[in-house]
């Protein structure tokens, strides 16, 4: 048994459910929840040199289960090789009620959208470092969570208390041509 | 009236709560976690050893792993490409055996080129098609051999791998799939497919889906392969995968929806792997088989020779001391680059039936004329003494 597997096991076994809830709000349904979090756990320990401990190897997971669903986001074929994919199949289990109506306002955004406001708002990161992880502009998370929340307010109105304002955006006209 | 993060908060906690212990992640399914990660640490070390090797996740394909694997023939020695140590000249490498497959189909193979962004696929009856152009998102995509799309999906990796010793390779696809991936001679056993021939009765009950069964076979067989969905049977209907020994032991482990099928843990003596699907509406048994012959092994053609090591019946991968790929030496070359623009291995443009003799060391039906290896200080001795 490699040093690794003792961490891994320990891992899903201790980890896992916290795992799949976070994975589930990077997801559009329950079902493809614990696939990603699969591939993220697969990732973290197929590196050359694995996490040693189980709360890095957490961390570690759920930074991959971001740029994994950001990766499959911006290729077009995902749908395709999704469909490939055993986890592609319908679920026989539903979504669980529990926590449901936020994950349902979640789903309703786009993939990236729904990675940085979970980032933004969920583990708190600043949009910088969400930037920098996501390999994306500034801007362009900035862009992405103003959608967000825009399309989430209306789903989550009576329940959420904008405590921030709604991140904006700053359009710079500039013009074109010589 | 909460903050946002405090419903998002609220949210995951009571989900986290609700999940069962571990998220699912229990039995089947936590061993087929560890079981992808042994197998993409075997890959990697591999590649980091010897170069032949190389698991390509985000294209969810796999390249060859070029590897002799099973059992020793006596007598045989290891062809030799391109005046170098033969590692993977692709025009060499042995199609797929579709034996293996089942119901499942071969759709063809694409021979990619990332360095010099050079895509052809060869369809199973030897069509070619050559410098496939990229569509309008930047992915190439032609119609396999049943009017299946075959797409090769640049997820950002070609570059890098365009940069790597892995600039050249070639892809399967198989029916359902997009790929299937060798893993070389690692602890899930051979997986050229070679010693698997797969039987699928003529007569199939209502509600089977053959080729999905196939496929979940085929995670056990070849290491790859769907896993098993629940949907591929009559409700009510049994699935389980059954191991048998020639010396008559017989274990039989129940398939779950959504988990793929069990690893083969003992190759000793090993006779056969079916998916058997009993309590049938017509009270039947449904028994898709797929026998193993380890002296069908047939022995890919790339490996440097230390590693032809015949005494070992069931190479392990890595670290190869093999001072073939030092600095010193050059790199292998590979055929793309030496076929022109539009190579057709002859191999692949041929129905994809395996030799009869699959044990012959000879991979290829056609494969180029064997020179002796380049001398080199650092070579190892070009003789391997068969030991069994």
């Amino acid at each position: 048994m490699g040093t690794w597997e003792p961490v891994a096991e320990q891992l899903l076994e201790e980890r896992g459910a916290r795992l799949v809830a976070y994975a589930a709000m990077l997801v559009a349904r329950d079902g493809d929840a614990e696939d990603l979090v699969q591939d993220a756990v697969v990732k973290c320990f197929s590196r050359r040199r694995p996490v040693a401990t189980v709360g890095e190897a957490e961390a570690y997971a759920r930074r991959a289960m971001q740029t994994i669903v950001i990766d499959r986001a911006r290729a077009r074929g995902v749908r395709r090789r999704a469909t490939d994919r055993a986890f592609s199949r319908e679920p026989r289990t539903p979504d669980l009620d529990a926590g449901l109506d936020v994950r349902r306002a979640l789903r309703e955004l786009t993939p990236r959208e729904q990675v940085c406001i979970v980032m933004r708002y969920f583990d708190d990161l600043p949009v910088a470092e969400i930037a920098v992880r996501l390999e994306l502009a500034d801007g362009t998370v900035k862009r992405y969570i103003s959608n967000a929340t825009n399309r989430l307010a209306p789903l989550l109105a009576g329940a959420v208390d904008w405590d921030t304002p709604p991140e904006r955006v700053e359009i710079l006209a500039t013009r074109k041509g010589k | 009236m909460s903050t946002f993060k405090e419903i998002l908060d609220g949210g995951f906690e009571a989900h986290a709560r609700a999940l069962p212990a571990g998220g699912g992640f229990s039995g089947d399914r936590s061993r087929s976690v560890l079981r992808s990660i042994h197998r993409r640490r075997t890959a990697r070390a591999a590649a980091t050893a010897g170069g032949s090797v190389l698991a390509v996740g985000v294209l969810a394909v796999g390249a060859m792993a070029l590897r002799p694997s099973g059992v020793a023939q006596p007598g045989m020695t290891p062809p030799i490409t391109n005046g170098l140590y033969p590692w993977c000249n692709l025009s060499t490498y042995p199609s797929i055996n579709p034996e293996a497959l089942g119901a499942e189909r071969y759709q063809g193979r694409i021979y990619a080129d990332f360095a010099n962004k050079v895509y052809t696929f060869v369809a199973p009856d030897g069509t070619t098609h050559g410098a496939l152009q990229p569509g309008a998102d930047g992915n190439y995509r032609v119609v396999g051999a049943d009017g299946v799309e075959v797409a090769l999906i640049d997820a950002g990796q070609f570059d890098d791998l365009a940069h790597s010793r892995f600039s050249s390779m070639a892809l399967d696809f198989i029916d359902g799939r997009m790929g299937i991936f060798y893993e070389p001679g690692g602890p899930d056993g051979p997986m050229l497919g070679y010693e698997w021939t797969t039987v699928v009765p003529d007569k199939v009950p209502a509600g089977v889906d053959v080729v999905a069964l196939s496929s979940t076979l085929a995670w056990t067989t070849l290491s790859e392969g769907l896993s098993f969905a629940a949907s591929s049977v009559p409700p009510g209907a049994v699935a389980e995968i059954v191991f048998r020994w020639h010396d008559g032991r017989q274990q039989a482990i129940p398939l779950h929806d959504e988990f793929p099928s069990s690893a083969v843990t003992d190759y000793t003596d090993l006779a056969s792997v079916s998916l058997r699907v009993s309590n049938l509406p017509d009270g039947g048994v449904f028994e898709i088989t797929s026998t193993y012959d380890p002296s069908k092994t047939w022995q890919a053609a790339c490996w440097p020779y230390r590693e032809f090591a015949w005494a070992t019946p069931t190479p392990r991968v890595g670290p190869f001391p093999s001072p073939s790929y030092n600095s010193a030496t050059p790199a292998p070359s590979i055929v793309l680059e030496d076929a022109g623009p539009t190579p057709t291995p002859s191999y692949v443009g041929s129905p994809p039936t395996p030799s009869p003799d699959r044990s012959s060391v000879t991979p290829a039906p056609s494969p180029p004329a064997p020179s002796p290896p380049a001398p080199s200080p650092s070579s190892p001795s070009p003789s391997p003494s068969p030991t069994s």
